[in-house]
């Protein structure tokens, strides 16, 4: 029988990683978004009170 | 043959993961130093008690300096008798008024800013030629600024 628990066990370590980085991108991309809605409003704010300069 | 095939495994996940994780720090780097911009430059109810100081000054006042520091000492210069008081309400330290372009004022060493103040002008609009009010306020021991055109 061929010895097969090299491959396993670098299949379990690959799996490990891309779990890991999507969290990670996903985490990101969710924290990146709050901060461009929050940036958004912010600048919006800003733009509407320029336009009413007394 | 099989070491070939691991050498290049193990070099093409390297190359992968390192593009990766740069790729997200650089992204999280970015994202944090915005997010540590926001808490002290800007803040909404900092943008609307900025309006209300730039109502309260009268703009027969202002002049063509460069730079005008208004201070709770001198505010009544530029506004009502009752400046202090409203400075003090609302925690403000100085009042600016820019004449020129933000970057000549980041550029010039002769102007005397403070280096929070020159941190604050590197954030806004280095372009912005027009005339701006910048309110420096302080809670506790943290200086906070907002601006808006005037």
């Amino acid at each position: 029988m061929k010895n097969k628990n090299g491959f396993i066990s670098m299949a379990v370590v690959y799996s490990f990683i891309l779990v890991f980085v999507l969290v990670m991108i996903s985490l990101l991309n969710a924290y990146a978004y709050r901060n461009n809605v929050i940036n958004s409003q912010i600048i919006e704010v800003k733009n509407e009170l320029n336009k009413v300069v007394p | 043959m099989k070491k070939g095939f691991v050498f290049m495994e193990t070099l093409i996940v390297l190359v992968v993961l390192t593009i990766t994780i740069v790729g997200m720090y650089s992204t999280y780097i970015n994202i944090s130093t915005n997010i540590n911009n926001r808490m002290y430059y800007d803040n909404i109810s900092d943008l609307y008690k900025t309006e209300i100081i730039r109502n309260e000054i009268n703009k027969e006042s202002i002049g063509n300096d460069k730079l005008i520091t208004i201070t709770k000492d001198t505010c009544t210069t530029y506004m009502s008798t009752n400046c202090n008081n409203l400075l003090t309400n609302l925690n403000i330290e100085n009042i600016y008024i820019t004449n020129e372009a933000i970057s000549s004022y980041i550029e010039n060493n002769e102007i005397k800013i403070n280096n929070s103040m020159r941190e604050y002008l590197k954030t806004i609009n280095k372009d912005e030629t027009r005339r701006n009010i910048i309110v420096n306020f302080k809670y506790g021991n943290k200086n906070y600024y907002a601006s808006l055109r005037i």
